[in-house]
């Protein structure tokens, strides 16, 4: 079983040209939820988060894998209204003068749908020691309505025309299904370019009017898809510990490490999530049965597994 | 080539293909569809195509062929588009959608925006004429 937190940003700008623009992938996510979990996986899903609320949630559910959509440079990432998450110190964009939650990649999936990360993010997200990393290394076409938003085809009729405003982010999703499923790093990658083919395939043999644009939005993003980390790696699976020596010196029993207090803040912040948080109560948001239970019981075992050197929280 | 083995290629192709130029013969762009009639009726063109090899529509232009072949492709496809969609991507910092107009202007004036395009075009094309 693997912790799945799905970041559903709605909307890059606040005053978008395109209302809603994040929202046509989130809505894909959430299609999905309920599969995950049925197989045996715990969904947590944040609606519109800043990126305090992200961190949040990391800090909270220590998530073995992290899938969002944002509007994205080559060294940068973002989420709700452009909230800059995860850069990394480049020359290739003005505002990436410094690393940014690098930290919080350790040990981590990372499925990035955002523009053109995957050449330089992706590939320091890994050298940070996350375990695995897809996303885009040019741009993520897609198609969307001109004036009122139509995300999974709300509002449209026609079945093709709600097949075309889903079709690339049911690619892109295909990564997170198949890990899910069991699939390594790489099996899980072939199974999304499968589904862009697939797609390809389908469009291919339409004569809807559509059809070439939403062609031209998959090959774009097929051959944009970089996948990188440990291809063998699965999740909900532990790093295997490594073998003790069969020679040497025994070292002798090991003293267990102090147990560090939860702090109150913690428990209030379980408690009271609304006021700290800002947002629905995660019982109802995030899916999570007895969430308050549930989340002090993750605060303890945080504070016994708490790392000073790893994934510990970091200033704002 | 004779009708059947032009059929049994067109056969080959997608669909949404067939009425977009794709064979560049004597520096003009020809659909699928359009071979197939020239031949069927063996005039002009079609008498032409009728002494040389099949092989010959999978023929790749050369790059400056191929280069206009796809701005052909691209304008054609988009002019298609109903005008109730438009092309978006998540980008930082840059123009996000963009029009069906708007694309095809940049293909035109070749703008990074309107050389991604091309490039995937290309690919495209080569992987038709592959087939």
């Amino acid at each position: 079983m693997a912790r799945i937190l799905l970041l559903e940003t709605k909307q890059g700008l606040p005053e978008s040209e395109l209302p809603k623009d994040l929202e046509y992938s989130s809505c894909v996510a959430r299609e999905i939820a309920p599969t995950l979990r049925s197989l045996g996986h715990e969904v947590i899903e944040v609606q519109s988060p800043t990126v305090a609320d992200a961190i949040n949630a990391i800090n909270t559910y220590q998530p073995d894998v992290v899938w969002h959509a944002g509007h994205g440079q080559k060294c940068m990432t973002t989420l709700e209204h452009e909230d800059v998450w995860m850069t990394h110190k480049s020359s290739s964009y003005g505002e990436c003068n410094e690393d940014r939650y690098l930290e919080y990649a350790s040990n981590r999936f990372f499925s990035m749908l955002s523009c053109l990360a995957g050449s330089e993010l992706g590939p320091r997200l890994v050298a940070s020691g996350a375990t695995a990393f897809m996303g885009y290394k040019t741009s993520f076409w897609f198609v969307a309505c001109d004036y009122e938003p139509c995300t999974c085809g709300s509002g449209l009729d026609d079945p093709d025309e709600i097949r075309a405003v889903k079709s690339p982010m049911q690619c892109d999703i295909e990564w997170l299904r198949a890990l899910a499923e069991g699939k390594t790093v790489k099996e899980a990658y072939e199974r999304s370019q499968a589904k862009f083919q697939s797609e390809i395939e389908y469009w291919e043999n339409s004569t809807h009017p559509i059809a070439a644009t939403v062609l031209q939005c998959l090959h774009s993003d097929k051959e944009a898809q970089v996948v990188l980390g440990d291809m063998d790696a699965k999740i909900g699976v532990s790093a295997p510990t490594p073998t003790p020596p069969l020679t040497g010196t025994p070292t002798g029993t090991p003293t267990p490490a102090p147990a560090t207090p939860v702090p109150l803040s913690s428990v209030v912040e379980c408690i009271f999530p609304r006021i700290l948080a800002g947002m629905l109560t995660p019982r109802l948001d995030k899916g999570v049965i007895f969430y308050r239970v549930q989340c002090i019981i993750n605060k303890w075992g945080n504070a016994f597994n708490y790392n000073p050197s790893g994934q510990g929280r970091t200033s704002d | 080539m004779n009708e059947e083995e032009v059929l049994n290629w067109i056969k080959k192709l997608p669909k949404s293909e067939l009425d977009i130029p794709l064979v560049v013969i004597d520096d003009r762009a020809y659909t699928p569809n359009e071979i197939l009639e020239m031949v069927r009726r063996k005039v002009g063109l079609g008498r032409r195509l009728l002494t040389l090899d099949v092989s010959a529509l999978k023929r790749v232009p050369a790059e400056p062929q191929l280069h206009e072949l796809a701005k052909i492709r691209l304008k054609k496809k988009l002019e298609k588009m109903p005008k109730k969609f438009v092309l978006a991507r998540y980008v930082l910092g840059k123009k996000e959608k963009y029009s069906a107009d708007e694309l095809i202007e940049e293909i035109e004036r070749e703008s990074p925006i309107g050389r991604e395009f091309i490039d995937t075009e290309k690919k495209i094309v080569r992987d038709l004429l592959s087939r």
